[in-house]
């Protein structure tokens, strides 16, 4: 018997989908040879790692309403996310200094200490393994959004254990050809933090936050143009809302604000 | 709403049609649409199968089905399908595996990285539970191909994730970034 046949029927033993006979030789042979028994384990190891997979996401999914058609649902979602956008940002004005203590504090003392930073010469771009190893440990699930049709490239990451009255949280720090900087901060959600996006207006410090399942989410910029960050916070509210990755639309409208902007006065 | 006695049959496969479609498409946020989307078909659906096997082996195919939809939709390339003919002789070092590599996030990585083919059949046999025969009619291929297959994908795999895919977590409070 070759490695090829010995790899298959090692791996159909680990599944249970060998005959009686066969998976009672194979039992026998793995017995005899400890590199077998090595190779079992790690195909076993590897089958119930790949089963871990099979949970539904932290935040559920909703069972959809079979009466509405996908179109109806599409225009439903959009009429919703179109109100709910323009409420949260309108009641964002509203809502100035409400729900700023612990971790949104934490999150502005942060960004604006890593903005006074000069830039790193060459920064590079961060390597999407090590994005994901830290998002491991915050145990949230959430999404870093590209970008870079915004002119803005994910060079900077760090994790912040939790502290007294904060959650642990992950800086991701954009930064811009002309030295914008814009910082995501992510957490677990307090229960007091809305899902609309909210503006936040403190001194010359301009910020969004919001709520997505049991994500809070906090957008700081520094040089930015106005309208830039705003949209930039528009687009990237959406998606963390339905949980998917920019669309080509979204991209367009993000590289045609980011043209259009006055460069960064960082 | 869509509940009632389909509604609930659906849900109890909500996490392995999860799974699956986090298989297929690598992306978790995606992969909640593809179940809605499912979920729904399934739901709008004339005939339902009454038999269970065939109702987990209808809700599947829907899935994938949603899936080679959209690839098909957005113009994305298909990954070259793995080949069943090019089996890379497993050496030593693979057999040698160190098993302090593989997490859940180390694999979920290393999944990703697979060709289509492999990831569609690990979907279905580890993630998603199903027996060969069953994972063979899902694809439309034989049992025996379906058992290659995964032999192919599985040795794929570790080689991903000894080949580098595994960071090591930063130490407490040390700093990542390079701004």
């Amino acid at each position: 018997m070759n490695d090829y046949q010995t790899e298959e029927l090692l791996s159909a033993y680990v599944d249970g989908e060998l005959t009686p006979t066969e998976s009672a030789c194979m039992a026998d042979a793995i017995a005899r040879d400890p590199r077998l028994a090595t190779r079992v384990a790690l195909l076993t190891r590897v089958k119930y790692s790949l089963s871990d997979l099979a949970v539904e996401p932290p935040d559920g999914i909703p069972l959809p309403d079979s009466r509405w058609s996908r179109p109806m649902l599409a225009i439903a979602a959009s009429v919703g996310l179109f109100v709910a956008v323009m409420s949260g940002i309108m009641t964002g004005f509203l809502d100035f200094g409400a729900d700023r203590g612990g971790w949104y504090q934490r999150a502005a003392a942060t960004h604006a200490e890593w903005a006074q930073e000069p830039a790193a010469p060459g920064a590079r771009e961060i390597d999407a393994n090590l994005y994901l190893a830290s998002v491991d440990r915050l145990h949230l699930s959430f999404q870093a959004p590209d970008l870079t049709s915004a002119n803005l490239r994910l060079t900077y990451l760090r994790f912040y254990e939790a502290v007294e009255n904060s959650t642990a949280a992950m800086h991701m720090g954009y930064t811009g050809q002309h030295g914008c900087r814009l910082t995501m901060w992510v957490t677990r959600a307090p229960s007091s933090l809305g899902t609309d996006l909210t503006e936040v207006r403190d001194g010359k410090t301009r910020s969004f936050r919001w709520r997505a399942g049991k994500v809070a989410y906090a957008l700081f910029a520094t040089g930015m143009a106005e309208q830039r960050f705003t949209t930039i916070a528009d687009k990237v509210h959406q998606a963390t809302r339905v949980m998917h990755g920019f669309d080509d639309e979204t991209r367009m409208a993000l590289n045609d604000i980011s043209r259009k902007a006055p460069p960064c006065a960082a | 709403m869509g509940t009632g006695r389909n509604g609930r049959r659906v849900e109890d496969y909500f996490p392995r049609l999860y799974g699956y479609a986090v298989s297929l498409s690598g992306d978790d946020h995606y992969a909640h649409d593809l179940v809605q989307q499912t979920a729904l078909k399934a739901l709008n659906a004339s005939r339902v199968p009454t038999d269970e096997p065939a109702f987990r082996a209808w809700l599947f195919v829907i899935l994938r089905n949603a899936w080679l939809d959209t690839i098909r939709r957005r113009g994305r390339r298909l990954e070259v399908p793995a080949s069943d003919t090019d089996y890379d002789k497993t050496g030593e070092e693979t057999w040698l595996h160190d098993n302090s590599l593989m997490s859940t996030l180390t694999v979920k990585l290393s999944l990703g990285k697979l060709s289509a083919d492999h990831r569609d059949v690990l979907g279905l046999v580890d993630v998603s539970g199903f027996s060969y025969t069953e994972a063979a009619e899902i694809l439309g291929i034989p049992s025996g191909t379906v058992m290659s297959r995964v032999a192919r994908a599985r040795n794929a795999l570790l080689k991903q994730l000894e080949s580098g895919n595994v960071v090591n977590f930063p130490t407490k409070g040390q700093r990542q970034g390079t701004g």
